[in-house]
């Protein structure tokens, strides 16, 4: 058999393998406590550095600026949950949740929001019409009802614009 | 000239089964946090602080790629140099000396951390073995152990009692360690009816499932004087790479740490082991390799590990004294293990270990391992 | 620095989306077997192998322990460096800091991927905070897709002008012996009519994922005299990391590559970059990366970057070549992208890169690598030590 052909009909052996490895992340008490406000009490919060006075979401042990201790809750602020669109992401290449190995329903669009108090965060929006949106929109956070909240991010169910 | 580079400050965690209370990044704050209150250091402008930083953690072991996102957050990463080495924490801290030795940075902030209670450690294992002919026979790193143990065991004749020895000796220490995991001491009978796991290593002959964090501050001589009266200067290195493949290996042996020693001791003066170090800090997995490294070391020919337990030479009292912190036995988290190896014989050397102190100790080593029956193999010198 | 390094040999492989030929080790043999050939020494020259790569995407643990006896650690000291998509280029670093450090005096660096045995989507999915936003994430595309949003409301760039990037990488690539992308792209229009990943970026706009090795030899000053005949210095390099990215406030982070290129800069008399480095070879994951990240580097004023696009100024043959190789958006095995950058750079200096040499004398090249969250690590290479 020529070399040529030799490499056409090789047989590239390979192995096979789901790697299926679980986690059990604990939240800390930082994190946490914020699962728990928005899961129990429908309520967002912020830290604030002691330093720079910069608001931060999520709030965290260190302010990676400024390298000291930032305030446990309930040393934060509340959020009202308002706030205005800065932009979005149309996500239209289909794109696999590596949590739950489905791929997620596409085309989706999630938003950076810029709330009301000064601090970004990033979720789905309700409008899915990229027509509707422009930066400066106002929107307001939608929680999924009580019974559905189970102390993840996704207790918030997305951001709807708010009719002016 | 080469530089002279010391330990000024050393942090670790209370070592535990798990911490469910806080993120990976917050234990590792927790150290970080230390180390700056004890030193007075800051992340300041180049020069005048902590220059850089080198994490230790494992995207495996985290659930996360790219895992020192949030370890260097806090361990000062923000528009500076960090970089990150997921191997056995002793390596962190070469690496970080070479970076001094460089001439690169003057001071260097070096951490490691894991919580294994969060995750499978034996499905992570079984993936440090090459996919198409070691891995797939499910073994991880208790049963490549275990190999090595019966091939010790059978060329040597170690005995039950001598292994069984090792874990009494280090969780008795480990009750004078206020970081240690385990601290009831154990007895032989315990050890030797302990269930069996993978023959002919028992539970009690490993290390529990273990969280925590540990961290040191490594600084120029000019620097160091400055920061503390009584630095720990490291004086020989020697790290080595094994082949891969057991079946390449004789497994009742390790030459790569023989290797690795060689280097250290060329570099630190050391001709005659046990007269020349006062301490040293052994990471030993697996009841059977603390006997197997101290060969692998020189402190005794092949084939003799065992006598060395058996006389007390290893334990408190005796001429060279082998995990006074209790060892990875009483509990130390992959990764961090070895980098505590280094904690606790700088503390050693700085006089600072309280109720396991060993009087006068000035020459300490430290040795950490990684990957299948020790793989990789490095030693680190320190001395007062 | 009180030592000094250069870089006496370099290799890597033909990168293609997939080599089913070799398993991930001989991948990077192949690298390891160049490098020693171009360099002109065995592995009983080498004193130490450092290694690294994306941890996760093969889904090996301690990757280097299986690779032992293909890139010659075998009873040698060496360790593994891992910090993401920057870890070609912190590679080189590591290689750069075991020479001068006195310890060792030859060393071999090697980086790899292997994407194709992974998935690296979901390893990029998961740089993402578990419990806070890796549901939401979409990795880099949505950065970059942001990126070029940006450039283009700012200062008038069009998607055209994204397009003229890809295609002088092309041109380059395919001159390139060793690239992965040789698409032979003829004009704006077959750039434009790719699949629209997230607007305004485009299946052409972004890198690839190859599957490649890259291997670089380094010697200290003394040794490297006396090993090579063309050694290429070092002059000096820097690492800028930070904190994670959450608050996407600012929709483009450029602090890590100013800080990264004005400290490099300044260390070494860099007054005026386009005039005092002759060439770049830049960690660009996206076509607008290379625009707006030229500008970031202070290679030219702000809403500039494009205009010298336009002019032809960063073509091979032009004033000043930016990624001759095809760059990354040609060829991206994540893992050693940064050091194929290193290089890249080292053989434009010799004058040896083979039918994608610049026309122009390179005296000094400046190189990055990119990844985590925005982290850069930048490099200088110089023809002479001074």
């Amino acid at each position: 058999m020529s070399k040529a052909k030799e490499k056409e009909t090789q047989e590239y052996l390979g192995l096979s393998h789901v790697l299926n490895l679980s986690f059990n992340w604990s939240a800390g008490p930082y994190l946490g406590k914020w699962l728990t406000e928005l899961r129990d009490n429908g309520k967002l919060w912020a830290s604030r550095c002691p330093k720079c006075q910069r608001l931060l979401l999520p709030p965290r042990i260190v302010c990676g600026i400024c390298h000291i201790r930032t305030p446990e809750w309930p040393d934060w602020l509340q959020l009202s949950g308002k706030g205005k669109l800065l932009e979005w992401e149309k996500v239209v290449a289909p794109q696999m949740n590596p949590s739950t190995g489905k791929i997620e329903p596409e085309p989706y669009i999630h938003g950076n929001i810029l709330l009301d108090e000064g601090v970004t965060f990033q979720h789905y929006l309700e409008e899915q019409d990229e027509t509707k949106l422009k930066e400066g929109t106002r929107v307001e956070v939608v929680l999924k009802p009580r019974e559905e909240r189970q102390g993840l991010v996704t207790d918030i169910l997305y951001f709807r614009i708010v009719e002016e | 000239m080469p530089r002279k580079v010391g330990v000024v400050a050393v942090a670790q965690t209370k070592y535990e089964a798990a911490k469910p209370a806080w993120r990976e990044a917050e234990i590792t704050y927790q150290v970080v946090e230390r180390l700056l209150q004890e030193t007075g250091l800051t992340f300041a402008e180049y020069g005048t602080g902590i220059d850089a930083t080198v994490t230790c953690s494992s995207d495996h072991w985290d659930g996360r790629t790219l895992s020192d996102i949030p370890h260097g957050e806090v361990a000062g990463a923000h528009l500076r140099a960090e970089e990150k080495v997921s191997s056995d924490g002793i390596n962190a801290v070469i690496y970080a000396y070479l970076q001094i030795l460089s001439g690169h940075y003057d001071t260097m902030l070096v951490v490691a951390t894991c919580k294994e209670s969060q995750t499978v450690g034996h499905i992570i294992e079984n993936l440090a073995f090459d996919p198409a002919f070691q891995q797939q026979i499910d073994l991880d790193f208790l049963s490549a152990a275990a190999l090595q143990a019966n091939s010790y065991i059978h060329k040597y004749g170690i005995t039950p009692e001598q292994r069984a020895q090792v874990v009494v000796k280090n969780r008795k220490n480990a009750k004078d360690n206020p970081f240690a995991q385990l601290t009831t001491p154990v007895t032989t009978e315990q050890v030797l009816n302990s269930e069996m796991l993978a023959y002919p290593l028992r539970s009690l002959e490993t290390k529990p499932v273990s969280d925590g964090a540990c961290g040191l501050i490594l600084a120029t001589e000019e620097k160091a004087r400055k920061l503390t009266r009584t630095p720990a200067w490291i004086a020989g290195i020697g790290q080595c790479y094994e082949s891969h493949y057991l079946g390449d290996r004789d497994l009742a042996t390790c030459e790569a740490l023989t290797l690795a020693a060689k280097n250290a001791y060329r570099q630190a003066g050391i001709t005659d082991p046990l007269k020349h170090i006062d301490i040293a800090e052994i990471s030993e997995y697996f009841s059977y390799q603390e006997l197997l490294w101290t060969e692998g070391m020189g402190f005794c020919d092949k084939g003799q590990g065992g006598k060395l337990v058996d006389k007390g030479i290893t334990g408190m009292g005796g001429k060279i004294p082998v995990n006074p912190s209790g060892g990875i036995l009483s509990g130390n988290p992959t990764l961090v293990a070895g980098m505590a190896r280094v904690v606790e014989v700088a503390l050693q050397l700085m006089g600072n270990a309280v109720a396991r102190q060993i009087p006068r100790a000035k020459t300490g080593l430290a040795h950490g391992t990684y990957g299948p029956c020790g793989q990789h193999q490095a030693v680190l010198i320190l001395k007062s | 620095m009180s030592n000094r390094v250069a870089i006496i040999g370099v290799g890597q492989t033909y990168h293609a989306s997939k080599r089913p030929d070799v398993c991930i080790t001989e991948l990077c043999n192949e690298a390891v077997r160049a490098a020693l050939e171009d360099a002109e020494l065995t592995m009983k020259d080498i004193d130490a192998v450092v290694t690294g790569n994306m941890e996760l995407f093969e889904g090996r643990y301690h990757q280097d322990l299986w690779q032992v006896d293909y890139i010659g650690s075998y009873h040698k000291p060496g360790f593994r460096v891992t910090t993401g998509g920057t870890t070609g280029g912190t590679l080189a670093c590591t290689a750069f800091y075991c020479a001068t450090s006195g310890q060792y005096d030859v060393v071999m660096s090697v980086t790899f991927e292997k994407q194709g045995e992974g998935d690296s989507r979901a390893g990029l999915k998961i740089v993402a905070d578990p419990i806070w936003d890796r549901w939401i994430t979409t990795g880099a595309i949505g950065t970059l897709a942001r990126l070029g949003s940006w450039y283009m409301k700012e200062y008038g760039a069009t998607e055209e002008h994204a397009a003229l990037v890809r295609l002088k990488a092309d041109r380059n690539a395919c001159l390139n012996p060793h690239s992965h992308l040789k698409l032979h792209l003829k004009s704006v229009e077959d750039v434009l009519k790719s699949e629209m990943l997230v607007p305004p970026l485009r299946r052409l706009d972004m890198c690839p994922a190859s599957e490649g090795a890259c291997a670089i030899i380094v010697a200290s000053e003394q040794k490297a005299r006396k090993l090579s005949r063309k050694p290429v210095w070092v002059k000096d390099w820097v690492e800028v990391h930070n904190e994670t990215r959450y608050n996407r406030g600012d929709p483009v982070s450029l602090e890590n590559l100013e800080k990264a290129a004005t400290t490099l800069f300044r260390r070494n008399g860099i007054t005026n970059p386009r005039r005092d480095i002759s060439m770049a070879e830049i960690y660009e994951p996206a076509t607008w990366a290379e625009l707006v990240w030229f500008e970031a580097f202070q290679f030219c004023q702000k809403g500039e970057a494009y205009k010298l696009v336009e002019k032809g100024a960063t073509e091979r043959d032009g004033e000043f070549p930016v990624n001759p190789s095809g760059g990354v958006i040609a060829t991206n095995p994540i893992g050693a992208t940064g050091m194929i950058r290193v290089a890249e750079a080292a053989m434009q200096i010799r004058g040896d890169a083979g039918p994608h040499q610049v026309t122009r004398e390179v005296k000094r090249t400046f190189t990055t690598a990119w990844g985590g969250s925005s982290w850069t690590v930048a490099h200088l290479l110089s023809k002479t030590l001074d």
